[in-house]
């Protein structure tokens, strides 16, 4: 991200932002509600496109990409979110499965890339259940199994524990470890500080729409 | 594999909100519907000014006295004029016995002689045969010589031809305000639809599912409202024309083709109906 600046109308969320993410980063993004962070993460998937500067992604730039180059964009990477976004009228099997039928993969391998991604975060057993039936830490890791089945390069996590107890955010958090241990770089929005304190992770932090990078030792760069 | 899968999702979805896709067939059920029956009467009309027209002749009466080398170079001259497909003698003892054929003879029997004069009978070729084309021949054997006096169909060939025009363009006016009406219609129930289902568009969205993609089950869907919806129609129309048709006499139905065309239109205005809707929710 290179100067990047985004205004909704009259209003600056986010001034002359500039950092990287490399493969195998783990970096946290902290700051209060409303501080800009998830406009953030929308401008990595290009949800938004900013109002000055770039973002690149996996060679894809905002200013040139095309509408059409979006969706292959999306598939390099994994997003989940503080509600899960399931389809509740769907089992944890299909709600993973469902990523990879509408990108066009073939139904033979679906089977065993859901089968895979859901035994990854723990699920295996829970394939048919409806997301009625699990709890918010299930839920979010059916969502994770989701966003990581395509095996993504960069996993996109905002808020990812805000609607978790201590416990079920801890374990949510200790499987970003894992799948970024295997090559995944992660970035993780949150406002939990407590929850990533002893996270051995980069620490990016928005305060009025501008970005500071903080060292693990309290002082900024 | 994508197109079943598209196939799928739109009847998981129709299942999902199965009252409103009623409502959505029913109603373009009941515009192509009214657009059929008028179709079906601008088709049976149709066939029976095409039936009278084949009976469009002009008759030219004869001078009396004219036979022999006259009457041959008169049918001559009257079988070159464009438009002539053939030409009849009738003589006066043939026009006597069509007269007492049609009316029996007491009018006749009351007549010193045979009254009827001599006559050519006009064929037109097809085309001719309107109130137009026949006005012209009519004008053109009038000032022949030998000829008396020329009748033709007038009044009720150009009232036929009037009522046509009158019904085909009633038919293209209410296919428009029925297309628009299924158009708005079946947009309107897929928006419904991809609002009940905007939590699956939006995941599509963000796992990288393309536009088209996206829009694909959404088109199915509406394609099989149309096509159901045009079925529907059909299938009322069709015991509407058995219970009326025996009081009618010789009505036909519409042709395959034609109710084939009908299926295709509910099968376009659904397609493009579901397209319309999903336009606002496909802004990245």
């Amino acid at each position: 991200m290179f100067h990047v600046s985004k205004s909704f109308g009259a209003v600056q969320v986010l001034d002359d932002i500039t950092f990287q993410i490399d493969r195998g980063d783990f970096v946290c993004l902290t700051g209060r509600t409303g501080s800009g962070k998830s406009t953030l993460m929308k401008l990595i998937y290009m949800e938004e496109r900013p109002t000055s500067g770039q973002v690149i992604v996996e060679g894809y730039n905002s200013d040139r990409i095309r509408h059409r180059e979006i969706p292959r964009l999306r598939r390099r990477m994994g997003v989940l979110f503080q509600d899960f976004k399931l389809l509740r009228e769907r089992t944890a099997h299909e709600n993973v499965s469902f990523a990879l039928h509408v990108t066009g993969v073939r139904r033979r391998e679906v089977r065993s890339r859901v089968t895979r991604a859901l035994t990854r975060v723990g699920l295996g057993h829970k394939r048919n259940a409806f997301p009625d039936t699990l709890s918010g830490g299930e839920l979010q890791r059916v969502a994770l199994a989701r966003a990581i089945v395509n095996d993504p390069v960069l996993l996109l996590a905002d808020e990812p524990t805000g609607n978790l107890d201590q416990e079920a955010g801890r374990g949510i958090v200790e499987l970003f470890q894992q799948i970024n241990r295997q090559g995944t770089a992660v970035l993780m929005a949150t406002h939990n500080v407590a929850l990533i304190e002893k996270l051995p992770a980069r620490r990016l932090h928005i305060h009025e729409g501008r970005l500071d990078e903080l060292v693990p030792g309290g002082e900024d760069v | 594999m994508k197109v079943g899968y598209a196939v799928a999702e739109a009847f998981r979805s129709i299942r999902r909100v199965p009252l409103m896709t009623t409502v959505s067939v029913g109603t373009i059920g009941l515009s192509l519907m009214v657009f059929g029956l008028f179709l079906l009467v601008t088709y049976n009309v149709q066939g029976v000014v095409q039936e009278l027209r084949a009976k469009v002749d002009v008759e030219a009466y004869l001078e009396e006295g004219v036979r022999g080398q006259a009457l041959s170079r008169l049918r001559a001259e009257v079988a070159t004029i464009p438009g002539v497909q053939e030409v009849r003698y009738i003589s006066k003892e043939q026009a006597r016995a069509r007269f007492v054929a049609d009316f029996g003879d007491t009018l006749l029997s009351l007549l010193e002689g045979n009254p009827l004069p001599a006559s050519l009978l006009i064929v037109l070729t097809g085309d001719q045969r309107t109130a137009e084309g026949s006005a012209a021949i009519a004008e053109k054997v009038t000032p022949m010589e030998g000829v008396d006096e020329v009748i033709y169909g007038q009044g009720w060939v150009e009232r036929f031809d009037r009522l046509i025009m009158a019904l085909s363009a009633v038919s293209i006016l209410i296919g428009l305000v029925v297309s628009l009406a299924s158009v708005f219609v079946i947009s309107n129930t897929v928006k419904l639809t991809v609002w009940a289902r905007r939590d699956a568009v939006e995941i599509m969205k963000l796992v990288g599912a393309t536009d088209a993609f996206v829009k694909l089950p959404f088109l199915v869907e509406g394609t099989f409202q149309g096509v159901v919806g045009a079925a529907v129609a059909l299938v009322i129309l069709y015991s509407l024309y058995g219970y009326v048709s025996p009081g009618l006499g010789d009505i036909m139905f519409l042709p395959l083709s034609v109710s084939g065309a009908v299926l295709v239109m509910g099968a376009v205005l659904g397609g493009i109906g579901s397209q319309l809707s999903l336009r606002q929710f496909l802004e990245v």
